[in-house]
């Protein structure tokens, strides 16, 4: 069974660049880590191992390196169907179709919405699978940092990488955990959070029922940027229909093109918080968005 | 009289308003409706409502996408259609009053705003002048104020002026410029004096607006900084105390209790109430929020272990409930217990659930008990 789940881990992993064990999260220490890796706006494609520089809680590390192209997806696409941005409710759902079209057989999606609880429309399923869509709005609540919560405890199969594209406004209003649950639940989850700000203001129906918040619950504090960071992810502005999904395109797209980086923990303590860095020595001008570290067990 | 004029006459004038659109954005051919159906009589959807075809007379009649003339020909017609066979007139007049309630229920998201005056219109020109209250009438007005409570309208229950059971009346002679309120749970009372269904939901109503979303993410006082949003309101402690100690309403009195300890920050007090629910509730939602609270105040003052065991209790009631597994969830995510937490996402998150949450609800007055006062109040339909 064990060798099963190893040749299959292989088999989906062809593409290597600097080492040829393509072993993908299949022992417990094993840590990877996502890095995008820009020139400018261009991603910077055929680095090798050799070429990066990790450390791990100050202590630098011997790394594998592959790209996430050759990897599949795991997609959970999370769409904010509060009452702030439902007058948007027929584009985005023209974007998650949009979007799901976007991805390859191998890949799988998910799509949450929020309404009184966080809902799940569409469940993990194949992409190219026709989608069923029952997306409504419910106005007067948005339990947006619940929602990136539940997408952030995906745990992928082994051999699979898990994108979380959020498009929302980031207004949190009901919601059981607060930023800094989330802030905290980003830093121990393997996916990589990017925030899609977007906005349908102005189009709040008057005659739904109330909104129920609190002004200043975040205390100014975004966290959803943060949250977004912390995953070696970003943040991004755009609009429902079009715009959305070209910017979607573009997350996948450098996603695709950036890098895992792999390796067993040396000369650290197990437990804890482990801060990672991830430099490109020889290219200091290089734009790396890597995950912040991660909590040791 | 006057003002049940006044208000027909406003209704008919928002018709026109309304006729010209409801939703701000063009129809989608996802959604429901036709034509055809937009034009469909109120008569025959009256008819097969008051004939038991409850579920398919609302579901046509929430199809429709033209309010205006919906609102239009409901002022207009009913009185006729309950009239037309007046050894039946209280039976078809709570049939008039069932759908209208059960039409706003099926549309309350997106429409409350527009059809809520149909409520009131309802209670002040069908019901209210029909002669001395009936219990069909009572159940009648719990779902009425069910409904207000997902739209969290205290205006529209209780008026501008609302003051506690216990506290004097405001001696303000209204303004011209005061928000406009039909005083709807204040009806509900002078005609049910004595049920304490009504005195709670006054309560309830009463802290809408004022609280400081007492389940959810606020962030605790610092020291004694008072300088919030929204002032906390302690006073209707005093005003929930009475309460807790009638049988039927003790365990949410104890419940809402607590709710207002959570918002000053209060947690021992908190927890102490939710307790104190346990032995009195009989409904399951009151049973799982005993738990669910008491965990989310036991989490506040770092109690971990007993918070987790809370929160299976609350599963255990309501096995997925969506609130416990995110909250249960995230301590464990915290806790290091990776697996155990992606576990119980996993499971919650990949069943299809039909149950409403209660946890969700809390913030919501008696919606949360929205599906077994409909079905009291349709078993009062005869």
């Amino acid at each position: 069974m064990i060798a099963r789940a190893i040749l299959l881990t292989l088999l989906c992993c062809p593409a290597v660049a600097g080492f040829d064990q393509a072993v993908f999260r299949a022992r417990t220490d094993l840590v990877a880590i996502s890095a995008s890796v820009k020139r400018g706006n261009a991603p910077v494609a055929n680095l090798k191992a050799a070429d990066f520089r990790v450390t791990d809680n100050g202590v630098a590390q011997s790394i594998e390196a592959v790209t996430i192209e050759s990897v599949p997806l795991d997609v959970t696409l999370f769409m904010d169907t509060s009452g702030s941005t439902a007058g948007a409710l027929d584009r985005m759902k023209k974007n998650v179709l949009s979007i799901a079209a976007m991805l390859r057989p191998d890949d799988q999606f998910r799509l949450l919405t929020i309404g009184l609880s966080v809902e799940v429309p569409v469940p993990w399923q194949a992409a190219g699978r026709p989608i069923a869509l029952d997306m409504k709005a419910v106005p007067g609540i948005s339990v947006v940092y619940d929602a990136l919560f539940v997408a952030l405890t995906h745990t992928p199969a082994p051999g699979r990488r898990h994108l979380i594209v959020a498009m929302t406004d980031g207004q949190d209003c009901g919601s059981l955990l607060d930023g800094a649950r989330v802030l905290d639940a980003s830093a121990r989850s393997e996916a990589v959070l990017h925030w899609i700000y977007v906005s349908a203001s102005g189009e709040f129906d008057q005659f739904s029922v109330s909104a129920w918040c609190t002004p200043g619950d975040a205390r100014h504090v975004d966290y959803v940027a943060q949250s977004a960071a912390r995953t070696g992810g970003d943040s991004h502005r755009s609009r429902f229909g079009d715009p959305a999904v070209r910017t979607f395109a573009q997350i996948l797209d450098e996603f695709r093109q950036s890098y895992m980086l792999r390796y067993s923990p040396q000369g650290v303590t197990t437990r804890g918080w482990h801060a990672v860095t991830v430099a490109v020595p020889a290219q200091p001008a290089l734009t790396i968005k890597a995950r912040s570290g991660y909590f040791g067990s | 009289m006057m003002r049940t004029a006044l208000l027909a006459a406003a209704i008919c004038a928002c018709a026109t308003t309304l006729a010209r659109g409801t939703r701000h954005e063009a129809p989608s051919p996802l959604a429901p409706g036709t034509r055809h159906e937009a034009q469909a009589d109120l008569g025959s959807i009256l008819d097969a409502y008051y004939g038991g075809e409850r579920d398919g007379a609302i579901a046509r009649a929430a199809r429709l996408r033209d309010l205006g003339r919906l609102r239009l020909q409901f002022v207009q017609f009913t009185p006729g259609w309950i009239e037309s066979d007046p050894a039946r007139a209280a039976a078809r007049r709570a049939a008039v009053a069932g759908f209208i309630v059960e039409l706003v229920a099926a549309r309350l998201e997106d429409d409350w705003g527009r059809l809520s005056d149909l409520i009131e219109w309802t209670c002040a020109q069908i019901l209210r002048p029909s002669g001395p209250p009936t219990e069909f009438e009572r159940k009648w007005h719990m779902a009425t104020t069910a409904l207000a409570g997902r739209a969290r309208t205290r205006l529209w229950l209780l008026g501008p002026y609302a003051r506690l059971p216990h506290q004097k009346p405001l001696k303000r002679v209204p303004q011209k410029d005061d928000p406009p309120s039909p005083l709807h749970l204040m009806h509900a009372i002078e005609r049910f004096p004595d049920d304490p269904q009504f005195q709670l939901a006054r309560v309830v109503a009463w802290t809408w607006g004022r609280d400081a979303e007492p389940i959810r993410n606020v962030p605790p006082r610092e020291g004694n900084d008072w300088r919030v949003p929204r002032p906390p309101q302690l006073e209707a402690v005093t005003a929930l105390e009475p309460l807790q100690a009638v049988p039927a309403v003790a365990a949410e009195a104890w419940i809402r209790t607590g709710l207002i300890h959570v918002t000053v920050g209060d947690h021992v007090a908190a927890l102490k109430a939710f307790e104190a629910a346990r032995p009195a509730a009989s409904a399951t939602q009151l049973k799982y929020l005993s738990h669910f609270l008491a965990a989310r105040s036991l989490e506040w003052l770092n109690r971990q272990d007993e918070a987790v065991t809370e929160y299976r209790h609350a599963l255990d009631l309501v096995p997925v409930a969506e609130s416990a597994t995110v909250a249960l969830a995230s301590l464990q995510f915290l806790r290091g217990e990776h697996d155990a937490s992606v576990a119980l996402i996993d499971t919650t998150f990949g069943k299809t659930v039909t149950e409403t949450d209660p946890g969700r609800l809390t913030g919501y007055g008696f919606y949360l008990h929205w599906p077994e006062i409909k079905a009291a109040m349709r078993a009062e339909l005869k």
